[in-house]
């Protein structure tokens, strides 16, 4: 089949023909049985293509419902809410009638002692960076989740050097790079992800670069990715990242779940009194 | 995640290519719509899976094909009535229904249809593409399924230039069409 035929076949099928070009295709059909059968198979590659795709997509579907499934194990049942209501109900009337008159009295008293729950954690200094300070959580270590623990700490990394005006100018095409590198400084996490992957194989092993993408990855929830990256990025010596590295693995560890590697670095982060000093340290009591 | 509910945002995000948008608007709405089913339908978590996941790749096959520009309702309600579709089609045991909503509504008017494929045609075509390179498969549900353009996929297969991408899209795409051809010939022959 000619190349005329094929691109009006491909044409016809991406609805791009003009008035004039659809009634060429129509005659061709009618009075072509060469053409007409070429229009079938690319019919039937077309329904190949479009199965396969599916298949992709329902597999990353998948995927993520498997992810969503393990970040909220515990769903409520339909009346679930009814049950807790019921109880806390049922409990605080238990408590009314059991618990002696006096202790409410004293415990209501204003002179009596109060004392705090949890001392109060020594506030973390401003970091080199521009971002804004971790919430100081107050987590209650009987029950350490990993992911929770994570979400109050974490924050992509952010350095004014990484601006694209800063470091040119603006006005000039940004090079794949640049423009990964800015997607990265507007917050597009996701797209900035898409842009990594379309960068040059000497561009992706930049440690810039890698560093960047862990911390996509951990805004993507893909911390063991991410981790994966920074483990590596440890054992290939120093870079311009070597302080903040450990402190994202330690992240990227507790995205996973894996409570006892993050205290393992966190420990490391501590002892060598690098630039997450306080917040590691206060981390790391939180986990303990 | 405002932006899930803008129709538009959306429709822009998957026809520029942003594989992401897809997963995101997938996730932002799924257990409200199991929780939704749920009260409608006798079913279990994975038939709720099912139905949300066939709602989910409709809805990005309209968009990617271009048939579904502009949405008279929100993303979600057009998302539960294709999936309220599915699950009707399945012929799950309903419960009584005891009020209406939008997507009741939206069913009235919302006309979409799921092609159902003849299952040995499916395994005949899947044996074609298998038959192929890997990348062959990828640069096609690249171009034909995802509708990523010609300098797009260039950069993300790290091809030479447009023309040699041109050209191996057109090597792949008529691979297949001769393995089906070989296959056609074979059975007439036979």
């Amino acid at each position: 089949m000619d190349e005329i035929a094929q691109d009006l076949i491909e044409r016809y099928h991406q609805n791009a023909l003009n008035p004039e070009e659809k009634r060429e295709f129509q005659r061709r059909i009618n009075t072509d049985y060469d053409f007409a059968k070429e229009v079938q198979w690319h019919e039937l590659a077309l329904e190949a293509i479009r199965l396969e795709g599916e298949k992709e997509l329902r597999r990353r579907l998948t995927t993520k419902g498997i992810e969503l499934d393990k970040k909220a194990p515990k769903r409520p049942t339909t009346f679930s809410w009814l049950w807790v209501l019921l109880m806390v109900v049922v409990l605080a009337l238990g408590l009314w009638f059991i618990y002696p008159k006096s202790t409410r009295d004293e415990a209501t008293s204003p002179t009596a002692p109060t004392e705090k729950a949890f001392p109060t954690l020594p506030s973390s200094p401003k970091s080199l960076d521009p971002a804004p300070d971790p919430p100081q959580a107050q987590i209650k270590p009987a029950s350490v989740d990993g992911k929770k623990v994570f979400a109050a700490y974490f924050e992509p990394y952010r350095d004014e050097s990484l601006e694209l005006s800063v470091r040119g100018d603006a006005a000039e095409k940004p090079s794949p790079q640049e423009y990964f590198q800015q997607l990265y400084w507007e917050g597009k996490y996701s797209a900035a992800l898409i842009a990594f992957d379309s960068l040059n194989s000497f561009a992706q092993q930049d440690k810039t670069n890698l560093f960047l993408k862990a911390n996509c990855l951990l805004h993507a929830k893909q911390g063991k990715t991410a981790a994966s990256i920074l483990e590596d990025m440890t054992q290939k010596g120093p870079s311009r990242f070597m302080e903040q590295v450990p402190w994202y693995l330690a992240l990227s560890y507790l995205q996973t779940g894996q409570v006892e590697k993050a205290m393992s670095v966190l420990d490391e982060i501590v002892e060598k009194k690098g630039v997450h000093f306080e917040n590691a340290t206060q981390l790391y009591q939180a986990l303990k | 995640m405002a932006s899930n509910s803008n129709a538009e945002t959306i429709i822009n995000a998957l026809q520029a290519g942003d594989s992401h948008a897809i997963e995101a608007l997938y996730a932002h709405h799924r257990e409200g719509f199991f929780r939704w089913a749920s009260y409608r339908f006798e079913g279990n978590r994975q038939d709720f899976e099912d139905a949300w996941q066939d709602a989910i790749i409709a809805f990005y096959q309209q968009v990617i094909q271009g048939k579904l520009l502009h949405l008279r309702h929100e993303v979600r309600t057009w998302l539960y009535a294709v999936g309220y579709k599915r699950l009707l089609n399945n012929k799950r045991k309903l419960k009584r229904i005891l009020w209406k909503d939008q997507i009741d509504d939206a069913l009235l008017v919302i006309d979409f249809e799921q092609e159902t494929v003849d299952p040995e045609k499916i395994k005949f075509l899947h044996a074609a593409l298998k038959s192929m390179s890997s990348q062959c498969r990828e640069l096609l549900v690249a171009r034909y399924y995802q509708n990523l353009g010609i300098e797009e996929i260039q950069q993300n297969w790290n091809l030479k230039n447009s023309n040699t991408t041109s050209a191996t899209l057109s090597r792949c795409l008529g691979r297949l069409k001769d393995c089906f051809k070989k296959t056609f010939t074979t059975f007439s022959n036979g």
